[in-house]
């Protein structure tokens, strides 16, 4: 266990690990305001701090083990999520008229969210394994991440789940990026990337999903109706105001003004309660985090390492931009979590988990300078 | 740039630089584009959002005041409150609301029409609007409270709601005078929130008469209460942790209306709507001194209460076209030609203008022959030789058509407005109309005339042919000649009191002269001589109703005026018809004392054909009531019987 000896552990490690932890304790904090003044019990509060310490216990043999071991298991974890999404496609459970959920006995899941992780695995892999990819620039070379980006946006969008396939999709796109493509190649997806959203417009979205879209673009059109939650949210942040109503004070979610306030728009309540100072402290912890796995992923010198890394930066990036942008009304409401701080033990635990895994590069890069 | 796609091991730091460049820079743009909006919506639009954030969770209920109360002098109520019970629906908590509808419908009946526009405003309701209770039936009897009671658990999201209603004990007495209130209308919603009041749908306002004068000071003021509503516009209390709140739950009570008091006596008043029981017509008691209203009638009334509840379509439509019109007040809001009694007007012109004297005599014949026109006397066969005050005794139309053609109808309309015709008389209720009073420019300017002619200063001189005048203008007209020349304006409201402050007088009226006759003091003398001799004088048009009345009672020297006006054209000195509608028009105005004036009653008697015996009955009852309420006077029941035409006074 060659971790724990001083000579492999450093700073960056430590900063992203202190940051990740002061996270997730305000998100504690935050829960406790949600739901105590209004008579709830307190299992929301109580059932995070549970995760959060089986997080803990998970982390430890996640940093333990060799990332490189877990390199194998990029192509299983790939093909076994493409399998549950179909069975989700065949069997799943219909909650809230989309189908997401399997259930495996006792226990539920989402493979959606599995799938962000084992994408960012088999491009890791793929960009790392293939190094001919470099050798030429060729658009046939996209075709192969190109696959692996897409079957399971497809699924997910069928699902239906905007938000999810969009971030598998951003996902994908960004370590396609980030390997570096030719510009004009750029573009040509680009273009192919609006052919196929206005082909999903009329194709695949449910009236429901293009009601959000046509509520973010004119919120006040329909105030009880689709564009109610986004113009909620706007009405908890902005009434937060500099300093923000004080902790446990916020109305926005005492009088139920906004729905799922404990998952998807904890930060609305958030900026309600700490106002513009808060909310502008929270957010530089979390584009510290950002940085700081950037930092790690810059330093090691592993190719599938880099990747992952990146890739992991590029999932907490897009959720948390995407998040905060739709609580802000900059962007539709999709269904995007705010990491570390939503409710909910496997959002917790993965995102616990992700993190371990940059930790875990962090503490070997060394082995490969 | 891109050559460089071939690298080694060696090489990876610097391809995948640039990439860490880009990402960096793109992740703290999207905090700093994050931070902008943040920026916006906290700090720049911060207090519109804390402001919306607000009008969420604390909604505001309108607590209404208490309307304030009309009394009468003496302080007995003609206008308050009571207690309503009104039965509610609230379309998210019924299920099926039209088979509820039918329940409440099959239980205690709901009119036909009303149904319908409950349907159809239910259907309208969206949303949070569907949790506002709409009212179904207004004021239920306590049966029909039980039966509701007994049956509610048939009846989701129906509930019984107390309100306040407004309640007129005296049934339809005074009912011209008080008016009665209803539920504001889409016009004058927009006209009241115009002028920055605070009226909101729904809301009782004053619709007519006393009601809709005094609106201002009779709805009070609003009160406020903040409640806490959750998402589904449920109440919710604070719970303990949530004491921040606790200011934010106001109650600012609303403050009841003001009291307005009147200068009726409602005992008169009751007393008069008993004796002045004629089917179409007016009645106007006042203090001929300081222009106080003692009483008002307006025949036919109307029931104050009913009109004030929700009225049917149907029920309207009947009220508005009842051809004898129950809603015009008949004292101030419909003209009439006023007959002989414009004759003061002729007389004063005639004094002040010096055309004629007090000894200056005419001969009538019976007819004033006018170019090939003749104009014809009330009394056939002719006065004889007369001098003025003869001919107001008597009132003789040719003495005052020969006085009219050389006075020139502009002075006949100088005069008359000196009286105060062809104008409006100030009183606050109703929107009175103004008569009409033609000069020389009322005939140059109609096409109907075409050009002025002597003929219509004839026919005005006798008031008749275009003069119009209201019941309330004869009343101030005469009331200027019996108080010695001060044309006053009238006063129905004594004071305003503030029940929120001691009962504090918060307005009171004092009596206002809106001109002094311009006259000699001795013209005015010789025509109040004159219509002292209409009454007591042998030939006096109303001196036998006089005496039928009064006897021979001296003590109370009455003075007064008969007035038949044509509904009709007459032909060859008789009317065309006997029919109900083509009978003429009777009018009586009437004071007394003489010399110490203390009541003047003035009454129209529509279709109730001469002045004398059709007008000047109710009048004398009127006055003799007065001293008998008021001055402890006992009077000997006369009983004579009317079979003498010759006795019968033509007008």
């Amino acid at each position: 266990m060659d971790i724990f000896t001083k000579k492999h552990s450093n700073s960056d490690v430590i900063i992203l690990g202190v940051l990740v932890s002061i996270l997730i304790t305000i998100g504690i904090i935050n829960l406790y305001s949600v739901t105590t003044p209004r008579g709830i019990e307190h299992q929301y509060y109580y059932n995070q701090i549970i995760w959060a310490v089986l997080g803990l216990v998970i982390c430890i043999p996640v940093i333990a083990i060799d990332y490189k071991k877990y390199e194998i298991l990029s192509y299983v974890m790939y093909y076994i999520c493409i399998i549950l999404l179909i069975m989700v496609f065949l069997f799943g459970k219909t909650a809230m008229g989309a189908k997401r959920w399997l259930s495996l006995g006792i226990i539920q899941m989402q493979p959606a969210e599995l799938m962000k992780i084992a994408l960012i695995f088999i491009l890791s892999k793929y960009y790392s394994d293939k190094k001919e990819v470099y050798t030429s620039w060729s658009i046939f070379k996209l075709f192969t991440p190109f696959l692996y980006i897409i079957i399971p946006f497809v699924l997910v969008i069928k699902q239906p789940d905007l938000g999810t396939a969009m971030i598998i999709l951003l996902i994908g796109v960004l370590i396609v990026l980030f390997n570096r493509i030719k510009i004009f190649h750029f573009i040509l997806m680009s273009i192919a990337g609006i052919g196929f959203a206005i082909l999903a417009w009329y194709k695949f979205l449910k009236p429901y999903q293009k009601k959000r879209i046509i509520a973010f673009l004119d919120p006040d059109s329909d105030v009880l109706g689709s564009a109610y939650h986004s113009i909620q949210s706007i009405i908890a942040v902005g009434s937060g105001q500099i300093f923000g109503k004080g902790y446990m004070k916020s109305t926005q979610s005492q009088f139920s003004f906004l729905p799922e306030q404990h998952t998807d728009f904890i930060f609305s309540i958030f900026a309600e309660e700490w106002g513009f100072i808060g909310s502008v402290i929270l957010l530089t912890i979390c584009t510290l985090i950002l940085f700081q796995i950037l930092k790690i992923s810059y330093s090691t010198e592993d190719l599938f390492a880099k990747n992952i890394s990146f890739g992991i930066f590029a999932y907490f990036f897009l959720h948390f931009t995407i998040n905060v942008s739709m609580l802000l009304g900059l962007m539709p409401v999709v269904g995007v979590t705010f990491p570390f701080m939503s409710y909910g033990g496997s959002s917790l635990i993965s995102s616990m988990i992700l993190i371990s895994l940059v930790i875990n590069i962090g503490l070997r890069k060394s082995r490969y300078e | 740039m891109l050559k460089d796609r071939i690298v080694s091991e060696s090489d990876i730091k610097n391809y995948y630089r640039i990439s860490y460049i880009l990402f960096t820079i793109l992740l703290f743009i999207a905090l700093i584009v994050i931070i902008i909006r943040l920026y916006k919506v906290q700090i720049q639009m911060g207090e519109y959002y804390y402001d919306r954030a607000e009008k969420n969770f604390i909604q505001e209920v309108r607590l209404s005041p208490l309307r304030g109360r009309i009394l009468d002098i003496k302080g007995n109520v003609i206008a308050q409150n009571r207690p309503s019970f009104n039965l509610f629906i609230t379309p998210a908590f019924t299920k099926n609301y039209k088979k509820t509808l039918q329940t409440i419908d099959n239980l205690i009946g709901i009119p036909e029409e009303r149904f319908q526009d409950i349907i159809d405003e239910i259907k309208k309701k969206k949303g949070l609007e569907r949790f506002k209770p709409i009212r179904i039936l207004t004021d239920l009897t306590f049966d029909q409270i039980a039966i509701i009671e007994s049956n509610i658990e048939d009846l989701s999201g129906v509930e019984i709601l107390m309100d306040s209603f407004r309640d007129y004990p005296l049934g339809e007495i005074a009912s011209h005078i008080v008016g009665y209130v209803g539920e504001i209308d889409k016009k004058t919603l927009q006209e009241k929130n115009s002028k920055k009041e605070v009226y909101k749908q729904g809301d009782i306002i004053g619709k007519r008469g006393i009601e809709l004068a005094y609106e201002d000071y009779l709805r009070g003021e609003e009160g406020k209460e903040y409640i806490l509503v959750d998402a589904k516009g449920f109440k919710v209390e604070a719970s303990e942790v949530q004491d921040y709140l606790k200011d934010k739950i106001k109650k600012i009570p609303p403050l009841p209306g003001r009291d307005v008091v009147l200068t009726i006596d409602i005992d008169y008043q009751r007393e008069l709507e008993k004796m002045f029981d004629v089917v179409d017509g007016g009645l106007i008691a006042i203090n001929p001194v300081t222009g106080k209203i003692y009483a008002l009638i307006s025949r036919p009334s109307f029931s104050p209460a009913k009109l004030s509840q929700r009225v049917s379509k149907t029920e309207w439509k009947n009220i508005l076209s009842d051809p004898l019109k129950p809603l015009i007040n008949k004292v101030t809001q419909d003209h009439y030609p006023p007959g002989s009694t414009f004759k003061i007007v002729s007389a004063l012109a005639g004094l002040d203008k010096k055309i004629i004297t007090e000894n200056t005599t005419s001969f009538c014949n019976g007819v004033f022959q006018f170019g090939t026109r003749p104009f014809r006397c009330w009394k056939k066969g002719g006065h004889g030789s007369l001098s003025l005050h003869r001919a107001i005794v008597q009132s003789c139309d040719v003495y005052f058509y020969r006085l009219g053609d050389r006075l020139d109808i502009d002075n006949i309309f100088f005069y008359g407005r000196m009286l105060g015709f062809g104008q409006k008389t100030g009183l606050e209720i109703d929107e009175e109309t103004s008569g009409i009073l033609p000069n020389r420019d009322y005939y140059k300017r109609d096409k109907r005339f075409g050009s002025y002619h002597r003929g219509y200063a004839i026919n005005a001189s006798i008031g008749q042919g275009d003069v119009n005048v209201t019941l309330i203008q004869l009343a101030y007209a005469y009331a200027a000649l019996a108080n010695g020349g001060s044309l006053l304006r009238p006063v129905i409201v004594e004071e305003i009191r503030d029940p929120n402050n001691n009962n504090k007088v918060v307005l009171k009226n004092e009596p206002v002269i809106r001109a002094e006759l311009n006259v000699d003091k001795n013209i005015i003398t010789k025509i109040v001589d004159g219509l002292y001799g209409v009454c007591n004088e042998p030939g006096g048009t109303a001196a036998f109703q006089k005496y039928r009345i009064f006897g021979n009672n001296k003590e109370i020297k009455i003075a007064g005026k008969t007035g038949t006006a044509q509904v009709v054209e007459m032909r060859d000195g008789k009317n065309i018809s006997d029919s109900y509608i083509h009978k003429d028009h009777a009018w009586f105005v009437g004071f007394a004392d003489v010399e110490n004036p203390e009541i003047l009653v003035a009454v129209l008697h529509k279709h109730g054909g001469h002045g004398a015996s059709g007008a000047a009955p109710y009048v004398f009852k009127a006055i003799k009531l007065f001293y008998e309420m008021y001055k402890g006077m006992k009077f000997e029941d006369m009983a004579i019987t009317m079979n003498s035409e010759t006795i019968e006074s033509g007008d």
